[in-house]
């Protein structure tokens, strides 16, 4: 194979500290002998701090206590490629990483140290967390004293085979919990099966729970597994237990107290090995009382109670979920904006949030949507939430003109606004321009339609 | 007033998550009355704030942490010594001394992740 080498007049520092990739070399005491640019950036250690230490020190990853690719590539002399772990910054991070490691060699062939190259996986590690939705304790953002105590009973909650109860209003993460003690628990290699109670009526509910067996009625030709088969040996999540019908709620208390249920015109039990974990935003206790829901089924359910609170009890964390999908909105959106600005930061805190997490996530999508910029401002919020909130300074090149006289917002100017900036900048490209708005090229083109019938 | 250090091997482990043992002391006094050594729980480093819990530990120290497993110690009422680096004798000399300023990795602040 022939060698390429770099013109002598470049230096090779400043070809590794161009690229993407964090880099950096070890001797064969494992200290740091070169750090580049990507690396002080991924690990948020300068480089000029990071060499001369001991790479595990600065390095602070998943694989550094006894999973070190390097260790055996440095014996072997063969290269490591793909590993995967997680890294850990300074500020308490967890960022996921792929790494390479491969033998550095003298001239003579003899084996000197070992180069590390590394990549952030957060993008692809959160595109695969939304699409498998695979979810652990330490997804669940608080800073909430409170909410602090409950993770840390849900872990040793997660190995027992107890079942769970979650209670808290819609959008408050009832899911998220679930997913989680799933994760957590020895079922974790199972399935997780979800069901949304309050969906279907009560003889469809039936059969999606317990499957039927083929003849069981007119369009049943074969058989049909039901979500408590599917379950087997993991979790079954039961979302709006409160809305399951009477009849139904007798079956289910009859798995959860014999573990065996009948699918539709079987006539056999079958048994059930499944971990049930059920949620409600409605008041079960009051229900229990009414004679709405059973009081059985509501003690067989209440092992484990853990109530989940609102986000406006709870507005420590509204600045960290903030972050949070703003991060996860620039991987999912490939945009770069960091923050939001103090005035939609108020606007936020005095929001009572009645859709909860799930609203405060719905508004920084379509934040994302209007905000070509790095800073979200208010002009970027659903019209809902500032009917009389000042305008604040215009986002990137696209805000500003969308303010009426008196320092309100017209939020339609500002979406046409956005958009006619954006097709400017791509040179009346309406593709390009929904691209980079994130909208779709229909919305581009309904806005300018408005624009031309004003 | 029971101490505990997350160890690999001989030294602090890098991450608590990927310790293998957790040294335990009893101090007296300023010295070491009582030591001994347990294994991480089953369920892994978000468990580990109650676990220590149970076993009257007061201080944790031990090399990264991240803010949800710390934050889970602080709720616990356990003070926490994050980013310390070093092998365990070192450490807990140093801890006895009042120095373990000088043993935090390059970089870092024992205060940083909160």
């Amino acid at each position: 194979m022939t060698q390429v080498r770099l013109p002598r007049n470049i230096p090779l520092e400043s070809v590794l500290d161009s690229v993407a990739e964090g880099i950096f070399t070890v001797d064969l005491e494992w200290n740091i002998t070169f750090f580049n640019q990507a690396a002080g950036e991924i690990t948020g250690i300068p480089p000029d701090e990071a060499v001369g230490q001991k790479c595990w020190e600065i390095f602070a990853s998943s694989v550094c206590d006894g999973a070190c690719p390097m260790r055996p590539c440095l014996k072997s002399g063969q290269a490591v490629r793909n590993k995967s772990g997680f890294l850990l910054r300074a500020d308490g991070e967890k960022i996921p990483i792929g790494l390479s490691s491969s033998p550095l060699r003298d001239k003579d062939g003899k084996v000197v140290g070992g180069v590390e190259s590394f990549r952030d996986l957060t993008p692809i590690h959160q595109l695969m967390q939304k699409v498998e939705e695979r979810y652990s304790v330490e997804d669940i953002r608080t800073n909430n004293p409170n909410m602090i105590r409950t993770l840390q009973i849900l872990p040793p909650i997660a190995q027992s085979s107890s079942t769970v109860l979650l209670l808290g209003e819609s959008g408050t993460g009832k899911e998220l919990f679930a997913r989680a003690i799933h994760t957590q628990s020895l079922r974790r290699d199972k399935p997780f099966v979800a069901v949304n109670c309050g969906a279907l009526p009560g003889n469809l509910l039936e059969s999606e729970l317990f499957g039927y067996k083929a003849g069981a009625f007119t369009d049943a030709r074969k058989d049909k597994p039901g979500r408590v088969e599917l379950a087997q040996g993991g979790t079954l999540f039961l979302d709006e237990i409160g809305d399951m019908p009477q009849p139904l709620q007798v079956k289910i208390l009859r798995v959860l107290q014999e573990k065996v249920y009948e699918p539709l015109g079987g006539v056999r039990p079958v048994a059930a090995d499944v971990r049930f974990v059920a949620a409600t935003n409605r008041d079960l206790e009051t229900m229990v009382r009414k004679g709405e829901f059973r009081q059985d089924l509501f003690f067989r359910l209440n092992v484990v109670r853990i109530d989940i609170p609102p986000l406006r009890d709870r507005p420590e964390d509204i600045p960290l979920l903030i972050s949070h999908f703003i991060r996860q909105q620039n991987s999912l959106k490939g945009k770069n904006i960091r923050a939001v600005s103090a005035n939609v930061h108020q606007i936020l805190f005095r929001h009572d949030f009645p859709g909860n997490v799930r609203e405060l996530e719905n508004i920084v999508e379509y934040a994302f949507i209007l905000c070509p910029g790095e800073m979200i401002h208010t002009e970027h919020l659903p019209e809902y939430l500032k009917p009389q909130a000042p305008a604040d300074a215009p986002c990137g090149p696209a805000g500003g003109d969308g303010s009426s006289g008196d320092g309100s917002v017209d939020m339609l100017g500002h979406k046409r606004q956005a958009v006619l900036e954006a097709l400017k900048r791509n040179r009346g490209n309406k593709s390009a321009a929904a691209r980079e708005l994130g909208i779709s090229r229909d919305t581009v083109r309904r806005m300018l339609q408005r624009d031309a019938s004003k | 007033m029971d101490i505990c250090i997350a160890g690999y091997q001989n030294r602090v482990a890098t991450l608590l998550e990927t310790a293998t043992e957790l040294r335990l002391y009893t101090l007296e006094d300023g010295r070491v009355v009582r030591s001994g050594m347990t294994a991480l729980p089953t369920a892994g480093a978000a468990s580990l704030p109650a676990y220590l819990k149970t076993m009257g530990v007061d201080i944790v120290i031990c090399g990264g942490l991240s803010t949800a497993v710390r934050n889970g110690f602080e709720a616990m009422g356990i003070r926490i010594i994050p980013w310390v680096k070093g092998p365990i004798e070192a450490v807990l000399a140093a801890y006895l001394e009042d120095r373990l300023d000088q043993m935090i990795m390059p970089g870092r602040s024992a205060r940083t992740t909160r």
